[in-house]
């Protein structure tokens, strides 16, 4: 068992929209450090809300602490390089004129040197088997590579949490097969969320079924999956 | 622009990747030769021999710089239908020599921006205006232009076969209510890019473009242009 | 209507790109002051929309089909300033990857669609967007932004002795009128649908203080008299001028020319902007 401060923990946490939907209505949840938990339910629930909350994205009330550090105003930069985002689509993410630059955003925004930042990302780059290319421009990639470069952006700021939204949406089957199979490959603790059961199989053991903005159940995934006959 | 010439930036940009030794050239003395060479192209008079000369040139600098010369022609030649019909007002109204000047000039300046455009990724273009003194933010702002153009054209081209399956007896309103949607996804897709480029860490400003580098090769590029400016010029005023 | 190099003759797309660049630069660089770089991806996403929108055919009747240019409505969505650069930033795609307008002639192309454009569209607008007229001030927009931007296009054409005889003349300018009443009525029904989407996505004419209000009813009566001008007397005195006009008398045409209004309407702009500046939210 992995002891010190839970990776992510959620208290009552609320979250309401500008036009008054209340998209979490009280939301409790603990990950531990290198734990993989596997996100289910159905459209609206609430699950991609949960998701922005966890590194500032959208501000809620509740609490929210990453690894033991509370989520704040002040502690943002910090939460954003300890909590890598994954978006559904990777053409929101890959803005920049090529794979690498692309890759580069993130070190460059934390501020490091520019040595630093060329081994990170050529790094993460290799983590993710994107071995060529690097200086062509994202649409030039494949949707599964185009979400392998995004995944290498998020590792090249070294985050400690991946938070995945929906990430195979786009992908065709063998493309999902190397995704679930590079995800297996890191350590970090991992959010996923997805309709994808075969995915979350090969990920996680652990669920959680969002329904109405709440944690309407939270523990084996095979479980889950019979209760809510969610196949 | 019709849509079938917006797929030809295909073939540009992958003229403009290939490892050439004009395309490896910094992009600050690939624009200011083409911007010369386009000026004197204005003053280009017209005789034969000059015009047969200009055009010889073009040619081999193309070739030289590894493309394909009757594609680049074919591209150049793109002009033709906006100049062809001045030409031919003007060659009616008795000025064949006006007529031909503009027909040349439009076809050899277009030609010089296809070389620019084929030997140069528009990143790196970006890179030399910015290098020259454009301002940054309306840079950045062409960049993400190019970047989504291609992803929201290909959206708004689904969404019209997807309704040309459909049918319709409104269509004008129907058109523009699949404009309006068109604007929301892309307004959408803005802020979810904002956002990850916030979940990146991103502070307010964006990352320089990667350093260019003048050579020797480079100030050779620019003072040949300027030669052959001068060479057309001074022939024009003879 | 992009004009490819080869067309203008020197003063004139040289004259209008001291006036363009060092415009687009401004635009830019107030922008960028203003808005914050996190702009950035929303102007250039909306410059890839009007860019994508341009293509899209709407049809106008039999076998006939319209399209969108988008100054008018960048500007009632994003502001005027904001429009303005993007619409710069699509000029120069189109410019450099798709050769549609010159690099030499950009300046000319910019200060058409990308300056004149957008204001010819923001005026109306702004005098009468908040009212009850509000949607024959979004149709009378988008019809001045391509009339006006045609017609200086035009001008710039007759500047450079490109030779128009009047009945061409005359079926251009119908030409105009008709794309330009499409530009209106494409304007007027996305916009509105856009509306219906989020309101929050178009933008409210914004409030300005009075001498900026006179200042911009000049401006506007300037560009009418410019475009009129050109228009009504350009292709008799074409005639006119190539019977006395030698390469001598080119400078003294430029003097009078419709290039020097223009600088003037750029003028009027910067100092209403200027003027305007302590009022804006």
């Amino acid at each position: 068992m992995i002891t010190g401060p839970p990776l992510v923990r959620v208290k009552n946490l609320r979250h309401r929209y500008d036009d008054g939907t209340e998209a979490l209505q009280g939301v409790d949840f603990e990950l531990a450090q290198g734990e993989t938990v596997a996100i289910l339910g159905p459209n609206g629930s609430g699950k991609t809300t949960f998701l922005l909350q966890l590194n500032g994205l959208l501000r809620g009330e509740g609490t929210i602490e990453i690894a033991g550090l509370p989520l704040e105003a002040r502690t943002l930069p910090l939460i954003r390089k300890m909590v890598g985002l994954l978006f559904q689509d990777p053409d929101d993410q890959l803005f920049q004129p090529s794979v690498l630059e692309d890759v580069s955003f993130g070190p460059i925004q934390l501020g490091l040197p520019q040595e630093e930042v060329r081994l990170r990302s050529e790094e993460a780059l290799r983590k993710v088997g994107l071995t060529a290319g690097w200086n062509k421009p994202p649409y030039h990639l494949s949707a599964g590579e185009k979400q392998r470069a995004a995944l290498a952006g998020i590792l090249a700021m070294q985050p400690r949490l991946l938070v995945l939204d929906e990430p195979t949406t786009h992908l065709d089957p063998p493309a999902r097969r190397q995704l679930a199979e590079l995800l297996h490959t890191l350590p970090q603790g991992k959010l996923i969320v997805t309709h994808d059961l075969p995915f979350a199989r090969a990920l996680a053991t652990r669920a959680v079924f969002f329904v109405n903005g709440v944690v309407a159940a939270d523990g084996p995934l095979d479980e889950i999956i019979h209760r809510y006959e969610w196949a | 622009m019709r849509l079938s010439e917006f797929h030809s930036h295909v073939s540009l940009d992958h003229w403009s990747r290939h490892p050439g030794w004009l395309q490896r050239r910094d992009p600050r003395a690939k624009i200011v030769a083409a911007l010369v060479l386009l000026f004197a192209v204005s003053f280009l008079p017209v005789e034969l021999i000059r015009i047969g000369l200009l055009l010889a040139a073009l040619a081999l600098l193309t070739a030289l710089a590894g493309l394909p010369v009757a594609a680049v022609i074919r591209r150049a030649l793109w002009v033709l239908p906006f100049s062809a019909v001045f030409a031919g007002v003007t060659a009616i109204a008795g000025d064949t020599a006006r007529a031909v000047a503009i027909l040349v000039r439009t076809l050899c300046s277009a030609w010089v921006v296809v070389i620019l455009a084929g030997t140069t990724p528009l990143e790196d273009l970006l890179a030399g205006l910015r290098g020259l003194g454009a301002p940054p933010f309306f840079l950045v702002v062409v960049q993400f232009v190019w970047r989504y153009l291609f992803v929201i054209a290909d959206q708004a081209h689904r969404m019209h076969l997807a309704a040309h399956a459909r049918g319709s007896h409104k269509v004008f309103h129907a058109r523009a209510g699949s404009v309006a949607v068109l604007f929301a996804r892309a307004y959408q897709r803005a802020e979810g890019t904002y956002r990850a480029m916030l979940a990146r860490g991103f502070r307010g400003t964006l990352p320089r473009s990667r350093p260019l580098r003048f050579t020797l090769l480079d100030a050779a590029i620019v003072t040949s242009a300027l030669g052959i400016a001068v060479c057309l010029v001074e022939i024009a005023r003879r | 209507m992009h004009i490819p190099d080869g067309f203008l003759a020197t003063p004139v797309w040289a004259g209008l790109q001291a006036v363009s660049l060092p415009a687009i630069a401004w635009t830019a660089r107030k922008a960028q002051v203003e808005t914050e770089e996190s702009r950035a991806p929303l102007l250039g996403v909306l410059g890839a929309f009007v860019f994508a929108a341009q293509m899209i055919n709407f049809p106008v009747g039999v076998g006939a089909s319209g399209h969108l240019v988008g100054s008018a409505l960048l500007a009632y969505t994003v502001g005027p300033w904001a429009a303005s650069m993007v619409m710069a930033a699509i000029l120069i795609i189109q410019a450099l990857v798709f050769q549609d307008g010159g690099l030499l002639a950009f300046g000319a192309n910019t200060f058409n669609m990308a300056v004149l454009g957008v204001w010819a569209a923001y005026l109306p607008y702004r005098l009468w967007g908040g009212g009850r007229a509000r949607r024959a001030a979004i149709l009378l927009g988008g019809f001045c932004s391509v009339f006006a931007a045609s017609l200086a296009a035009i001008g710039e054409l007759l500047l450079s002795e490109v030779r128009i005889p009047s009945e061409a003349m005359h079926i251009a300018l119908f030409v105009f009128g008709v794309t330009a009443v499409i530009e209106g009525a494409i304007t007027l029904a996305v916009l509105e649908a856009v509306g219906r989407l989020n309101p929050r996505w178009v933008k409210a004419p914004e409030p300005m203080g009075r001498p900026a209000f006179v200042l911009l009813i000049a401006l506007a009566a300037v560009a009418a008299f410019a475009g009129f001008w050109i228009a009504s007397t350009r292709p008799d005195g074409l005639e006119q001028l190539l019977q006395n006009a030698g390469i001598q008398n080119l400078e003294r045409k430029y003097l009078a020319a419709p290039t020097g209004i223009a600088v003037v309407l750029v003028l009027c702009l910067f100092l209403w902007r200027w003027m305007s500046r302590p009022r804006s939210a």
